[in-house]
């Protein structure tokens, strides 16, 4: 739960804050008005209280909001499933409102284990940019005939390929987890219309809506530029590729790069011979072996990631492409 | 005292009720033939309207039969399993209606509404002629009872034979009863892969998707959903997806 205020506290603002708190003191009165109910097998105490078998309704959403406040989620989300799926009315609202918390918090817990969004896009447009000078400067060695050029820029080139690699990877994993994150929370937002669809008094729920909508649509920004990215980076490195494999074609067999002749350089692990002593290669990023995020697959998460109803929320604003905060926190 | 003008309009009235009763049969007999005849060209779709049509202004057996026949052939499994169990329905002893159910079902791997015993009992006949058995018994054995000391008869055992056996009669009819009142609770979902919602709302948890001519019960109702409970599970489908075998 902790980790959910920070979340709301870093990201929604004071608006987010401020229902946070009003809603979380609404889930314990919840918690605390149900406890006191018929079969009187709960305390307000939920950490000395010796829990009993849920046998009814009520004591499947007690358990619930139980697990909720002590951050056990996916235990929470079990228990109030379970109430629900009793149909008894009177629990329906409540437990619905707070299932709608567990799913908004399993979505928070995906972004956290995530590679943070903003620090993948500024390190895409780096390798993009770098990208864009190597293949200048292989523009500039094609054009003359300076031999030691036309290797320096081979062989920039290929770590321009790799480094474009690996970026790629962290934005395919930052997309999958922002994915993961993004479908939880569209069934929170499900969870939360349907509260207020069983009890229109319910203002918290009509709040947490606003606020996860709001927050659905800057994932959804993120998704897609990150999807961008990953498109520029695929056409970046076949641009390489095509330049590299020219390149190979002028350089002389005995002063060409190691690797097979003909061959672009797509994993020097792979390669039977390593790099030459004296040689230099372009700067590249460690990492395990990478696979490359194509426009296709881009194309196919953005599909998954479609808005619950009919209702469009307001996208991006045009800003995103050049991410302010470079340094931003990690969700 | 009424007048003769009263009388008169009396018989008009009538004569109009069976003029209009007279229509409604004919246009649905009509309906009967010109769907018949579309069937018979292969014209499933017309056939399916004129055979629905008939059907909604004369129901019976025969017109539901030949519903569902058109239904099947139109590639809609889910209609012509509820046509044929309306035919089943209102005449039990014929077992085409059955047998296409069986075979529909077969085919498309879809399992038969599960029946109590007393629903058992009261497919056995027709509904109608359950509440005909009972309120017949019923009030025959307060006649037999009543009629003798009104009329100032001698009581006999043969009256008592007969109050017997019709209370008999009016208690076994009962459960039959009973069932075919809970049996008009029994439908089947319409529309392939059906959401079965967790909560009667629009933005609901699918627990499930139903197969179109899967069969549930209908519990409760809220607004535009059904709470219907299937062979495995229960929630909550749209009306629209769902028809009952008698419908409301």
């Amino acid at each position: 739960m902790n980790s959910k205020f920070k979340i709301k506290n870093e990201k929604w603002g004071r608006r987010g804050r401020a229902a946070l708190v009003f809603n979380f003191a609404f889930l314990i009165l919840n918690f605390v008005g149900a406890a006191d109910g018929t079969n009187g097998t709960h305390t307000n105490d939920t950490n000395t209280a010796p829990e009993l078998t849920p046998t009814n309704t009520r004591d499947f959403f007690n358990a619930g909001t139980r697990r909720l406040t002590e951050g056990k989620l996916r235990e929470a989300e079990g228990f109030f499933q379970s109430a629900l799926t009793r149909q008894d009315e009177r629990f329906q609202p409540q437990a619905l409102h707070n299932l709608g918390h567990v799913r908004y918090g399993q979505g928070a817990e995906e972004l956290k284990k995530s590679p943070d969004a903003n620090a993948a896009s500024q390190r895409a447009m780096n390798a993009l940019d770098r990208g864009d000078a190597v293949l200048r400067s292989g523009s500039v060695a094609l054009a003359g005939n300076d031999l030691n050029k036309l290797i320096e820029a081979y062989v920039n080139g290929r770590g321009a390929r790799k480094e474009l690699r690996e970026t790629a990877d962290l934005v395919r994993r930052a997309m999958e987890a922002h994915g993961a994150a993004l479908s939880k929370w569209q069934r929170a937002l499900g969870d939360f219309k349907s509260a207020l669809e069983l009890n229109s008094n319910d203002a918290d729920a009509k709040r947490n809506i606003e606020i996860i909508e709001e927050a659905i649509a800057k994932l959804i920004d993120k998704l897609r530029k990150m999807a961008q990215l990953g498109q520029m980076m695929g056409q970046q490195r076949g641009e390489i590729g095509e330049m590299m494999k020219q390149l190979r074609g002028k350089i002389p067999a005995p002063d060409a790069p190691p690797g097979d002749a003909g061959e672009e350089d797509e994993d020097e692990e792979e390669r039977p011979n390593g790099p030459r002593e004296g040689q230099k290669e372009g700067k590249g990023r460690e990492g395990e072996e990478q696979r490359p995020l194509s426009s296709q697959e881009a194309g196919w998460i953005l599909d998954a990631f479609k808005l619950g109803g009919n209702k469009q929320l307001p996208m991006g604003q045009g800003e995103e492409k050049k991410p302010k905060d470079k340094k931003g926190k990690n969700w | 005292m009424i007048s003769l003008r009263s009388l008169q309009l009396l018989i008009c009235l009538g004569a109009l009720l069976i003029c209009r009763n007279d229509a409604g049969a004919n246009s649905g007999t009509n309906f009967f033939k010109l769907g018949t005849a579309a069937y018979e060209q292969k014209d499933f779709p017309h056939a399916t309207k004129m055979f629905a049509t008939s059907a909604a202004s004369e129901p019976a057996a025969g017109t539901f039969q030949n519903l569902g026949n058109a239904e099947w052939q139109d590639g809609r499994t889910a209609e012509a399993i509820l046509a044929w169990e309306r035919a089943a329905c209102l005449k039990p002893f014929d077992r085409n209606a059955e047998n296409n159910l069986k075979f529909a079902r077969e085919s498309a791997q879809l399992e038969a509404p599960e029946l109590t015993w007393c629903e058992i009992a009261a497919s056995w006949l027709p509904a109608n002629v359950w509440a005909w058995l009972a309120c017949g018994s019923f009030w025959l054995a307060v006649a037999t009872m009543m009629l003798p000391g009104v009329l100032r008869w001698r009581r006999s055992a043969t009256q008592q034979a007969i109050v017997a056996l019709c209370l008999g009669v009016f208690l076994l009819t009962l459960p039959t009863n009973y069932g075919s009142w809970t049996r008009s609770q029994i439908g089947f979902v319409l529309k392939r892969e059906t959401p079965l919602r967790l909560t009667p709302t629009a933005e609901a948890e699918a627990v499930t998707k139903l197969a179109a001519g899967e069969p549930g019960r209908v519990l409760r109702e809220r607004g535009n959903y059904l709470l219907i409970r299937t062979r495995r599970t229960t929630g909550w489908v749209e009306r629209d997806d769902f028809a009952l075998i008698t419908p409301r």
